[in-house]
């Protein structure tokens, strides 16, 4: 099942504006097949573009292809919809629905077949874990297993664009390690963006990371290069403590350089 | 920041923007609740009128006026029971309950005394004590309501036995119907006083115990 | 990994006809508010009827009209709070991302929040009228139940659950459920108030149960609210808004053709003019409709003493009609039987207070007008009229509507004429008689 599913995702000059915010500034990126880590202080514009991306928000500007589709086309965005996998980062769900239900209902509004589903329900999720509660109500769950859920109907449709924002939030280490596994097993068809703070989801799950402060790209790379640009030492400087591990460093280190030169990009 | 100094009572950092009652008072969206007490009992007041004047009725139509105004005010004020830091709440230091004490006796007091104005005339006959009567047992229905179903679906019980009490309490006053539709008596009715009295009291003390529900 | 375990076929078999487990309208059916509603509609509606069986107890139309108005003016509200509260669901519960993401159109998700919801309330309304239909079907003889009633109240309901979706979706304040109630119940009750057929516009109206609805009236009715709802759902579901135009004329069409025609929307239905007597040796000759033939023994029953009484005078034996039929000379026209008020299932209620009604309508009271005579003559003749009657048809129980006597009750009325021998008394009351026929106040008796 290493086929590529094909288009990934191309944004140019998208901006973003909430009310008199502007949340993202004319951001070119793409994103191919494989896992991307999604990197940024808060209010940096991460789930600004998650949303765009999922399609719940329209951009004010710019232009989003999608898995071959202009989203500005009813048509296109809603082929593009049935391919698409969202998990948000205040994940709601209906707590009298059994996790069978509420994902087969998931099911049904990515509009698949329905003789597929009871199928593809089960598969999902025994894959996060959750075999032996799938006819529990989703309301006596804990919140990780809630999470999971929320995981679980991302996947459901075995999508080629797969948008996480902040999915390991409430999972215990042991939770976070298989779900890495899983990212770096669905990455190898799909498109996978994962928005997270965690960094060592970052490191070890990902092929690409990008950077966004106050709505701009601040770098973009392998989790190596942005590691070992943490590590560079700068003559003349104190060695700052800039953070706990060579990924934190790095982050740190390209955010000052971003603030630098743009220093009209904080607000 | 704080450079000019008389200015600063209209800022965000004045007194009475933080002064605890004002912040308590937001937090419970007390003034759309007052908002809503002082429609209700203006429309109640204008509905009352209305129908007075009509040429088949008299003053014994306004009972549906003293049976949906209470309603109204008691879903309002329970539905500003609502607490969406529950947890964070019960952290505090002096308990709880005063201020729920507190809360619940002051708005009932002001609903009570709104739409009592809003029926003047005839007090044997559906005005100010029939009214008063219905707000007060209302509002300890939607009070026992918000401890038991949340404060959002607190009209909930008392709308059912409402409608029920309306529909079946039968046109002779008095008798055991004093009890069980204590909402449908027209004034003078101890029985129904007994009642509402009750109820308010319990709703209320369960309330003031438990606190709303949280919902999930 | 399948938890059914194998070689059960004949348990799987057993299962596979049970709807599908996955289908997100299961879900919705069973889980959440809907199934509530279906419930709390039915027992609201069965505990409106119960409340009030002895007015409909007995009569089809009485049956379907109450049934009617405990739909429209408790259910209606009931139901656009629930669906009002379905539809601030999605945002209560955050779930709101999640569905805009979804490739589902508009219509389709909304359809699948809203279609369980109404069903139930449908499924609600349709048992009590199951109820409430066996529980007349006893009593009942003339007539038959209409589907028309019936088709109007479910088009109603699934309209205004459908209107409080939508507002519910639109509002996002807590208040709105209990506010809607209370202005759908100001709104459909407030129209009896207005005199004109504009009343006719509110689904709670309705005219007298000796009127039957003529075909087409449930569908007009339904186009009216149907129409409204249909529109204010398709502005918010569909994709194309201006396709809400279509509901909206055929509504304002609807709505224009009952403002117009009013009550012409309904036919009387004429008396069968068949006609059951009972008669016997003793006792009076009651004549009814045919359909109300269960009531004779109760009738002749209650007008037993009456009967005796009038046999000690010289008049002839009267027989007593029912209400609409032509009197002939020795005919007595009884009181008009209604259901929850004289006769309850089949039984009179007040059997005292019916002889006296019926005692009013003998032949030689009421006929005599007192203008030309002096008001110290007209006020003797009235007091002689009620003691007659306090004689011939005693009733403690002060009829509603009629004033009481003063203070004075019928046992002292009729206190000179029961101290009277039989004879004599006898005698008297056909002076009585011949000085009312001829309405001459020197003829009358003394007492």
């Amino acid at each position: 099942m290493s086929s590529d599913k094909g288009g990934g995702v191309t944004v140019s000059g998208l901006t973003v504006r909430h009310r008199r915010t502007l949340a993202l500034d004319a951001v070119d990126l793409d994103f191919a097949p494989g896992v991307h880590g999604l990197l940024g202080p808060n209010g940096a514009g991460k789930t600004s573009l998650i949303r765009v991306l999922a399609t719940v928000a329209a951009p004010t500007a710019g232009r989003v292809s999608l898995l071959g589709g202009d989203i500005s086309n009813h048509r296109e965005r809603t082929e593009a919809r049935r391919r698409l996998g969202y998990l948000p980062q205040e994940f709601g769900y209906y707590p009298g629905f059994t996790v069978r239900e509420f994902v087969a209902y998931v099911a049904w509004l990515k509009e698949m077949p329905a003789a597929s589903v009871p199928g593809a329900v089960e598969r999902v999720v025994e894959r996060v874990g959750l075999a032996d509660r799938i006819d529990a109500k989703v309301k006596s769950l804990s919140g990780g297993m809630i999470r999971r859920v929320g995981i679980a109907q991302a996947l459901v449709n075995d999508p080629a664009l797969l948008l996480l924002d902040e999915p390991t939030a409430g999972l215990d280490p042991e939770q976070r390690f298989e779900f890495r596994a899983l990212l770096r097993d669905v990455g190898t068809a799909s498109t996978v963006i994962v928005s997270t703070h965690l960094v060592e989801d970052v490191a070890t799950a990902c092929t690409e990371v990008t950077l966004l402060d106050a709505g701009r790209v601040a770098y973009r790379g392998t989790p190596g290069e942005l590691s070992a640009l943490g590590d560079e030492r700068r003559p003349g400087q104190e060695a700052d403590p800039l953070g706990d591990n060579p990924i934190e460093r790095g982050y740190t280190t390209v955010l000052r350089s971003h603030r630098q030169l743009l220093p009209e990009a904080r607000r | 920041m704080n450079g000019t100094g008389a200015r600063t009572d209209a800022g965000p950092t004045s007194p009475v923007r933080l002064a605890p009652w004002f912040l308590y008072a937001r937090s419970r969206c007390l003034p759309t609740t007052l908002a809503v007490l002082f429609a209700t009992a203006a429309l109640a007041a204008w509905s009352s009128a209305r129908l007075e004047g009509l040429p088949e009725f008299d003053h014994r139509a306004r009972v549906v006026v003293t049976f949906l105004a209470p309603l109204l005010a008691a879903a309002a004020v329970g539905t500003g029971l609502l607490t969406r830091s529950d947890t964070l709440d019960r952290t505090a230091v002096r308990p709880w309950w005063r201020r729920r004490l507190l809360h619940l006796a002051l708005l009932t007091a002001l609903a009570v005394a709104l739409l009592g104005l809003a029926v003047p005339g005839h007090p044997e006959a559906f005005g100010a004590p029939a009214m008063m009567r219905n707000t007060l047992g209302t509002v300890g229905q939607a009070a026992a309501g918000a401890a038991v179903l949340g404060a959002r679906l607190s009209w909930l019980p008392m709308t059912a036995y409402g409608s029920a009490a309306y529909l079946a309490a039968p046109r002779t006053p008095g008798g055991p119907a004093a009890v069980w539709a204590y909402l449908m008596q027209p004034g003078p009715q101890v029985a129904a006083w007994v009642t509402a009295g009750t109820v308010y009291v319990l709703g209320g003390g369960l309330y003031v115990w438990q606190g709303a529900r949280t919902e999930a | 990994m399948t938890t059914t375990a194998p070689g059960r076929p004949a348990l799987r078999a057993l299962k596979a006809p049970l709807p599908d487990r996955h289908s997100p309208f299961r879900s919705e059916f069973l889980r959440g508010l809907a199934p509530w509603t279906g419930a709390t509609v039915t027992a609201v509606l069965l505990a409106a009827m119960l409340s009030k069986s002895v007015q409909w107890q007995g009569s089809w139309g009485g049956t379907q009209s109450l049934l009617k108005s405990a739909a429209v003016l408790l259910g209606g509200p009931l139901a656009v709070a629930a669906g009002c509260w379905q539809g601030g669901r999605e945002r209560r519960r955050g779930t709101v991302g999640l569905l805009a993401t979804a490739s589902r159109g508009r219509p389709a998700k909304t359809l699948v929040a809203v279609a369980p919801l109404t069903a139930w309330v449908l499924i609600g309304y349709l048992v009590a009228l199951v109820v409430v239909l066996a529980a007349t079907l006893p009593y009942a003889h003339r007539g038959r139940p209409l589907v028309s009633y019936a088709v109007t109240d479910l088009t109603f309901l699934v309209s205004i659950t459908a209107v409080g979706f939508v507002a519910g979706r639109l509002v996002p304040w807590r208040l709105t459920a209990p506010l809607l109630a209370v202005c759908a119940y100001l709104g459909l009750g407030f129209p009896a108030y207005l005199g004109s057929d504009l009343r006719l516009l509110s689904p709670a109206e309705q005219v007298d149960t000796t009127y039957v609805p003529l075909w087409w009236q449930p569908l007009v009715m339904s186009a009216w609210t149907g129409g409204l709802a249909a529109a204010a759902f398709l502005v918010y579901a569909a994709r194309r808004r201006a396709f809400a135009v279509l509901p909206l004329a055929m509504a304002v069409a609807a709505g224009t053709l009952i403002a117009d025609l009013g009550p012409g929307m309904w036919r009387h239905v004429p008396t069968p003019g068949v006609r059951a007597c009972g008669s016997g040796e003793t006792g009076p000759t009651v004549c009814v409709d045919d359909p109300d033939r269960e009531l004779l023994p109760a009738i002749r029953a209650a007008l037993g003493g009456l009967h005796d009484r009038l046999q000690e005078m010289s008049t002839p034996p009267y027989t007593y009609v029912a209400n609409n039929a032509e009197l002939g000379p020795i005919d007595v026209r009884l009181p008009s039987l209604s259901r929850g008020w004289n006769v309850v299932r089949d039984e009179v209620v007040d059997p005292a207070a019916f002889a006296r009604e019926t005692a009013q309508m003998l032949p030689f009271f009421g006929r005599c007008s007192t203008e030309k005579l002096t008001p110290a003559e007209a006020e003797r003749f009235s007091k002689l009229q009620q003691t007659v009657l306090a004689w011939l048809a005693p009733a403690d129980t002060v009829l509603p509507g009629t004033p009481p006597h003063g203070s004075v009750r019928d046992t002292d009325l009729r206190a000179p004429l029961a101290a009277m021998a039989p004879a004599a008394r006898a005698s008297w009351l056909d002076r009585y008689v011949a000085a009312a026929r001829s309405c001459d106040p020197k003829k009358m008796p003394k007492l």
